[in-house]
Formats: C-alpha cells, sequence, structure tokens
C-alpha cells in the first residue's frame, strides 16, 4: 500500500489493494481540540457521576467505596480514550460527535496497542501548554502530535456525501442541441462540476457562470438566442452523460490515457473470480444495448 | 447505454453495501452469514469498479466523492485491524518483555539512576538534615514523624480504609508511573526529572526517617509494598527512556519510523510498570499497615523480589532460540 499526498492541501490518498485511490481529509488541530474538549468534558462528567454513584454505594462498602472510586478514576483518566478507540473504530464520544477518526497512516483502522500508546502519551504532547503537540502537529504533514507519530496513526475527517441525482430536468433545449455534439474529456469534467455545484449558486451567479460556456455554443447552433444559458449547460450535461432522448448517442468520449483506469482496475478480471456480481455491466464496452433500451430511460 | 446510466442504475447496490457497512462497523463478524460476507465482498469490489469508471469518466464531483467515501468505510471494514487478542498481549507478557528488559540498556541505565541517586540522596539526609528540610519541606517531615509515631499496627483503622488506600495508591502512584512514562517522549528528559525527583523526594523521606527515632515503625511500614514499588518506577522510567533514545539511536532508520518501531516495545514496559504499581499498592493498602508481624512483612518483600527476579532473570536470561527470533 503506497501513500501519497498532494502538496499544499490537507488530504492524503491512500491506494488500496483494489487499486482504488481514495483522499482521508485530515483533521488539523482545532478541530480536534473541539472534539478533545468533548471528551473532557464527557471523562469529568464520568468522574463525577462516579462520585456520585459511590457515595450512594459508601453506606453498604464503608471506606471501601473510596478505594473503588479511585480506581474507577483511574481506569477513566487512562483508558477512556484508550478503550473507546479501540471498541468504536478509532472514534471517543467527542471525535464521533466532531465527524473524526483515527486511522493508522496506512489508512487501516487501528488496534488497541496505538490507541493506548496514543492516549496515554497525549501528556506529552500537553507539555509547556501543549506547545510541544501543537508544534509536532504543525511540522509533520499529517498533522500528527507525538502520540500519532509513535503510534503511526493520523486523525481523519470523516465526511459523509449525499448522493445526488446524477439526472437533471429535461427541457425542450435538448432537442434543439445537434445530435453530432459530443463533449470532450474536459468539457464533460466542466459540464459535471457545474451541475453538481450549481444548486449551491443564486440565479444571477449560475447565468453569468454559465453564460461564458453557454454564449458561443448558442450563437453556432442557432439557439434560441433568449435561451436560459443555465439550462443549456444542464441540457449539455444530460446530452453529455445520458445521451438524447430519441437516439443513442455515442458514449462520452474515453480520456486520452483511456487505457488507464482499466490498467487500474481491470472489471473483467474481477468479474471473473465472481460470478454472482455483476460487475461485467459496470464494464461499458461490453454493454451496446439496443435502441430500445436506451430510449426507455 | 452510457456510464452515467449504467452507474445510475448501481444505487441499489451501493445503498445495499451502505446499509451492510453499517451493520459490520457496529456487529462482529461472527454474527454474518456466510452468504453475506460473499455478498460484502463482492458489492465492495464492484463499488470499488463503479469509482474507479465515475473516475475515469470523469462524472460529477459529487457523485465520485460519494463512492469515495462508500469505498473508503467498505475498505475499512474490509481490511479491519485485529484489535485486541489476549494471546498476543500473554506472548508480549511471558516471552518478549523479559528479555527486552535484561538486553534493554534504558532499564539498567534508570536502575542504575534511579539507585545512584536513592542511596545518594539517603545518605545526605542522614548527614545533612537541613538537606532533607530543603527537598522534602519541613512540614512533610513533621507529618511524616507525628504518622510513624506509634508501631504501625497499633494505629486503629477503620475497615474498609485499607481498600481506600489500595485504591488511592493505585491512582496515583500508577498515574506518575504513566506521566513518567510519556515524559520520555521528549527526548527521555521528562522520564529522567520524574524519576530523579521521585528519587530524590524518597530518598530524603528514607533518610531524615532513618535518623529519627521512629525509624523501625517506619522500615515496617515500608518494607513489604517496598520492592514492587521501586522496580516499577525504575520500568516506567526506563519505557519513557526507550521513548526518548529511540528519537537520538535511530539505528539507520529516520527518526519518524524509529519511534515508530519502539513504541509498542515501550508501551508494554510501561504497562508492566502499572501492573507492578498496583501489586505494590494493594501491598501497600492490605499489608503493610497491618499488624502482621514484621517478619511477614520482610517475607512478603523477599518473595515479590524473587518474582521479579525469576520474570527478568528466568525468563528474560535464556538465549532465544533461533527458531524464536524469526517471529
Amino acid at each position: 500500500m503506497t501513500t501519497d499526498h498532494a502538496p499544499l492541501d490537507t488530504s492524503i490518498r491512500i491506494v488500496t489493494p483494489e487499486n482504488i485511490a481514495f483522499h482521508y481529509y485530515l483533521a488539523g488541530p482545532f478541530h480536534r481540540l473541539l472534539a478533545y474538549a468533548i471528551d473532557l468534558i464527557v471523562v469529568l462528567g464520568l468522574c463525577l457521576a462516579l462520585l456520585q454513584g459511590f457515595s450512594y454505594l459508601a453506606p453498604f462498602l464503608g471506606g471501601a467505596a473510596m478505594g473503588f472510586l479511585y480506581l474507577a478514576w483511574f481506569l477513566v483518566f487512562w483508558g477512556y480514550g484508550g478503550f473507546l478507540e479501540t471498541f468504536l473504530n478509532g472514534q471517543t464520544l467527542g471525535k464521533r460527535a466532531v465527524n473524526l477518526r483515527v486511522v493508522s497512516t496506512s489508512g487501516l483502522p487501528i488496534n488497541a496497542t496505538q490507541a493506548m500508546l496514543r492516549n496515554i502519551l497525549r501528556v506529552a504532547d500537553f507539555f509547556f501548554y501543549a506547545s510541544i503537540g501543537f508544534a509536532s502537529m504543525l511540522s509533520t504533514r499529517r498533522f500528527q502530535r507525538l502520540g500519532d507519530l509513535a503510534s503511526e496513526t493520523m486523525v481523519v475527517l470523516e465526511k459523509r456525501h449525499r448522493l445526488i441525482p446524477l439526472r437533471v430536468a429535461a427541457s425542450k433545449l435538448d432537442e434543439q442541441i445537434p445530435l453530432s455534439f459530443e463533449a470532450d474529456p474536459r468539457l464533460a469534467e466542466a459540464l459535471g462540476g457545474y451541475v453538481a455545484r450549481r444548486s449551491d449558486l443564486t440565479p444571477e451567479r449560475r447565468a453569468e457562470l454559465a453564460y461564458i460556456l453557454a454564449e458561443p455554443l448558442v450563437r453556432r447552433w442557432n439557439l434560441p438566442r433568449n435561451a436560459d444559458p443555465d439550462l443549456v449547460l444542464c441540457s449539455l450535461y444530460q446530452r453529455t452523460f445520458f445521451g438524447a432522448a430519441e437516439r443513442r448517442p455515442s458514449p462520452p468520449a474515453l480520456p486520452e490515457d483511456h487505457r488507464r483506469p482499466f490498467a487500474q482496475i481491470d472489471v473483467r478480471s474481477t468479474g471473473a473470480m465472481d460470478p454472482p456480481v455483476e460487475l461485467a455491466t459496470a464494464n461499458p464496452f461490453e454493454h451496446r444495448p439496443p435502441d430500445s433500451e436506451a430510449r426507455r430511460s | 447505454m452510457n456510464v452515467a446510466e449504467i452507474l445510475d442504475r448501481r444505487k441499489g447496490d451501493w445503498d445495499q453495501l451502505d446499509v451492510m457497512i453499517g451493520r459490520m462497523q457496529r456487529r462482529s463478524l461472527r454474527s454474518f452469514q456466510p452468504e453475506e460476507l460473499t455478498r460484502f465482498g463482492s458489492l465492495y469490489r464492484s463499488a470499488c469498479a463503479d469509482l474507479a469508471l465515475a473516475q475515469a469518466y470523469k462524472l460529477p464531483d459529487q457523485t465520485i466523492q460519494y463512492l469515495h467515501q462508500l469505498v473508503a468505510r467498505g475498505h475499512n471494514v474490509l481490511y479491519r485491524s485485529d484489535r485486541f487478542r489476549l494471546s498476543t498481549w500473554g506472548r508480549v507478557l511471558y516471552r518478549d518483555l523479559p528479555r527486552r528488559i535484561v538486553r534493554d540498556p534504558c532499564v539498567w541505565i534508570a536502575l542504575a539512576l534511579f539507585w545512584t541517586l536513592f542511596l545518594g540522596s539517603i545518605a545526605a539526609a542522614i548527614m545533612h538534615p537541613e538537606f532533607a528540610r530543603g527537598i522534602a519541606g519541613e512540614e512533610a517531615l513533621a507529618q511524616m514523624e507525628e504518622m510513624y509515631a506509634q508501631p504501625t499496627h497499633q494505629r486503629d483503622r477503620p475497615s474498609g480504609e485499607r481498600t481506600a488506600m489500595a485504591g488511592f495508591y493505585v491512582f496515583h502512584n500508577a498515574g506518575i508511573g504513566l506521566n513518567c512514562f510519556a515524559g520520555g517522549l521528549v527526548l527521555g528528559i521528562g522520564s529522567l526529572f520524574e524519576m530523579g525527583r521521585n528519587a530524590i523526594f524518597l530518598g530524603a523521606i528514607f533518610g531524615s526517617m532513618a535518623a529519627s527515632v521512629h525509624a523501625a515503625n517506619f522500615f515496617e511500614f515500608v518494607t513489604a509494598h517496598g520492592p514492587f514499588e521501586l522496580t516499577a518506577i525504575c520500568f516506567s522510567a526506563a519505557a519513557g527512556l526507550r521513548l526518548g533514545w529511540s528519537v537520538i539511536g535511530t539505528g539507520g532508520y529516520t527518526r519518524a519510523e524509529s519511534l515508530r518501531r519502539q513504541a509498542p516495545k515501550a508501551l508494554a514496559l510501561a504497562g508492566l510498570a502499572a501492573v507492578l504499581f498496583a501489586f505494590a499498592a494493594f501491598i501497600e493498602g492490605y499489608i503493610s499497615p497491618s499488624p502482621l508481624p514484621y517478619s511477614t512483612k520482610a517475607t512478603v518483600a523477599v518473595l515479590s523480589t524473587i518474582t521479579l527476579l525469576l520474570y527478568v532473570v528466568g525468563l528474560g536470561w535464556p538465549e532465544p532460540r533461533e527458531a524464536d527470533r524469526a517471529t
């Protein structure tokens, strides 16, 4: 497994055995401080609760209650982080609230040794008003404090992405785009990026952005002059990724180095090993369905 | 049909994978049917394929991001680490740890330093009472005098106080030990400082009590738990030194890599120290203040010393066989 990192970014790229490269977003000191503050409150609350609990038990246990209380405090103080990170897969309650997770630098989940180590070594990071841990975080590329360095872990932000519908509403403009239109990969990427973000933009901003790309096309294809640029791009997007409503379009052009994506993950060979999956359907080259199927959508 | 459409249809599978990952994060692997596990594997691999496709065809960023995090979460449950296994810990405790202790210069440095400072401080405190006063403070010494004014076993102890004391000693002493270990991360300075401070402080108290008229009461109290407790503080410091030294003497690795390789070993040693602190705390809570005769307490001390020697030297001295060395 190899790791790589994009310069000037706080993401880490990890290549899995499946040859998929995915990115972890590193959590900076302030995210982590927030999570730690929550954990601190939880630990203090737990300690107070234990104090309260054992004071109820004191009549039955006598002085021994004090002993058990101290023992419980010791375990909570030193074991809280390590225990939770072991059994909640790298999360404490604070990290869960802030959506952080501790993972090995290789991208794998952490084990008990790593969890205990990094939590006990936090003491060293808090030396001199936490300046040691802070300096260490700022000078390592994965924002690791000393405890992270020793246990080979990093803290990442967990982002949950909502899957947005790929399709956009069809419009009359769709029919006016020439059937010969074929977006090159760069245009396809731009269209994809635009449609993904357009819901975050105001109508004015959409028009302004879309105009840049739509205007020359409107002129070339003799579309109505007053066509909404936003709508033009949506139609182009629809055409690029889903094809024309009437006839089967050619699939979007392959990227120039078209052999690479399939060298990275050979769909057919993986498919051969697991017959039950419809992996093969993910291979566009084997699926040139009849026109009827395209028309149905 | 083109790529976006194919991927659009795979949504059902992604949802299924998403739900499965959620279940796998919460429950143990054993609660899954074999078919479910195979299904998970194939769903995961096809999600990987989908991601590759989506990337190759420059689908909208959000789709790629979604697939990314789906694959990342799937990856996390598929390649789960061996979180906790008792047999591994047993092997470390009975085989690896004693061998390392015997061969680790850090342990011997810590032991030598501790005893030098401790004995030196005792000598200084006996010869110059003002040394003890300066180190421990007038009040603390007066308190000690008062505490040991009568024989340990004659003092009145309400029931339950022993447990309270044992619990407190675990909390306090093992806490010091772990702090001492963690402090070592900063080039070993924290460990050396913490251990040295404790050695000199304890030495000053020992020295001044030895010179006092209540010496017998004092030694009756400290004998039983002494071996475990003093060894524990040395081991804590040794573990810290190992951490600190790994950054200096890297043995050809980069500093970070050297630290990473040594840290789990140091943690095991610090864990052993915490266990010894706990043993000491229970002896200190239940045996040291008890009305048992001094001979019994001395026997406890001798037995705990023998246990330590057997553990460290007996288990650690034999040269590892070739077969073991490979593992």
